[in-house]
């Protein structure tokens, strides 16, 4: 590598981390408890807990569970009806004013054994939502999740560049050594790089599947606008029909299933909420291996005539959607995989505050001079 | 012979080049499979874990 090459890598570098460090630092430690969200949730008390039953009690039918919410919430349309993926003992019914909202949500869960409530979370506050939503959107919605996107990306830059960076700076050094007995800044030096490339690989992943989360939003209505509306246009005429013109959910979803044996009820969007179109129920399902429960396949049935319409098949953009998503949460390996999850991220955030602390103690003008690392005489080398 | 003062760039890229590539392997096993799998997702993202706890700590 020549020295105008190395420069321009070290210039990449310097200004690609400066800029998106401060948004890094907070969506390392505001991802940290989310890591958690379900141990945090349960010590909380804020966990939705269900009562012990055997495993084969029936469920109970679908529209009493819906029933049971809306009473909870008078006259407010329903929008989203759904299981956690580890717990199919309740649903979580949300409710909103809106059909457009994607925010702000009433929500019961509902036993789904007994469609008793057990209780009326809010996802809109607390603790856990302070976090989510610094994480996710700066409290700032769809142009929040875009412009952390674009942070995100300059992560993305500043770790490819300094995986290009490192192999120039480090090869008079063996692996892993830390000059401990010069100066401070030598040691912090030898330190970032270090946990840096130890680590690169796992930032470089969760930071391009960020990336790709900021832009959810984006794909759902994308999708919902060119390839699910187009394929339905057939049907779609006049806004959605009133709640009491809805055929049964109970049924809806019978069909469905038969329609996908071997999947998985996920969660269903109604009639005029992101994710359906204005006259369906967009019952996704997912299937049961640890790749394939990632991976949602809408099957559309006809909100009013409950007769199904068709499967549709995700397309590319939505499939890589949600795989990127556990491997962001890091939530598809148990217990082990969410410690070395927070192990990696406190060990990120190392990284970044030592990357600041470098150029904040970067003795100036001698940088200036010299502003590349200390290297043999340029003809000894071989790049 | 051409005298060399420092380690050619393929060698400075070994060590970080296997914990890359047992990251991405750790990365890929969790997901392709639960029990057996999930172990040895944890067993590669244990690798780059522990070398950063062994060039920290300050005895060696």
């Amino acid at each position: 590598m020549t020295n105008g090459t190395l420069r321009t890598w070290s210039w990449i570098h310097k200004w690609s981390s400066l800029v998106c460090t401060v948004f890094m630092l907070l969506l390392c430690l505001t991802g940290l408890p989310l890591i958690f969200h379900h141990e945090i949730g349960h010590f909380l008390g804020t966990e939705i807990e269900s009562p012990t039953m055997p495993a084969n009690t029936p469920r109970a039918n679908i529209d009493r569970v819906l029933d049971a919410a809306k009473a909870q919430y008078p006259g407010k349309p329903v929008l989203y009806i759904s299981q956690e993926p580890d717990d199919d003992t309740f649903w979580y019914v949300s409710l909103a004013e809106r059909l457009d909202e994607i925010e702000k949500f009433d929500v019961a869960a509902i036993d789904s054994r007994t469609a008793e409530v057990l209780g009326k979370p809010r996802f809109d506050e607390g603790f856990m939502h302070l976090m989510t939503r610094l994480h996710v959107d700066l409290f700032a919605g769809v142009p929040g999740m875009l412009f952390l996107g674009l942070m995100g990306t300059l992560l993305v830059i500043a770790i490819i560049s300094g995986v290009v960076l490192y192999a120039p700076f480090m090869r008079k050094l063996n692996f892993g050594a830390v000059r401990r007995n010069r100066s401070k800044r030598l040691k912090w030096l030898d330190l970032h790089n270090v946990l840096g490339i130890a680590t690169a690989a796992w930032a470089l992943a969760v930071g391009v599947t960020g990336v790709i989360n900021t832009l959810s939003v984006p794909a759902l209505s994308y999708w919902q606008a060119n390839h699910l509306t187009p394929f339905i246009a057939q049907y779609q005429h006049g806004s959605p029909p009133a709640p009491d013109q809805l055929a049964s959910l109970e049924q809806a979803v019978a069909a469905a299933e038969a329609t996908e044996p071997g999947m998985t009820l996920s969660f269903v969007a109604f009639p005029g909420a992101l994710g359906s179109s204005n006259h369906h129920y967009a019952i996704y399902m997912r299937g049961d291996s640890p790749v394939t429960s990632r991976l949602y396949k809408p099957v559309l049935v006809d909100a009013v005539t409950g007769k199904v319409i068709a499967s549709v098949e995700p397309p590319w953009y939505l499939n890589t959607l949600y795989l990127s998503q556990p491997l962001h949460f890091g939530d598809y390996g148990a217990m082990p995989l969410k410690i070395l999850w927070a192990l990696l991220d406190l060990i990120t955030i190392v990284v970044l505050a030592s990357g600041l602390y470098l150029w904040l103690r970067k003795p100036r003008a001698a940088s200036r001079r010299n502003p590349l690392p200390a290297r043999p005489a340029p003809k000894a080398s071989t790049t | 012979m051409k005298i060399r003062h420092s380690r050619p760039t393929n060698k400075t890229l070994r060590v970080p080049a296997m914990l890359a590539a047992l990251t991405i392997a750790g990365l890929i096993f969790g997901l392709v499979g639960d029990g057996f799998y999930d172990v040895l997702s944890w067993l590669a993202l244990t690798i780059p874990v522990a070398i950063v706890a062994w060039a920290w700590s300050p005895k060696r």
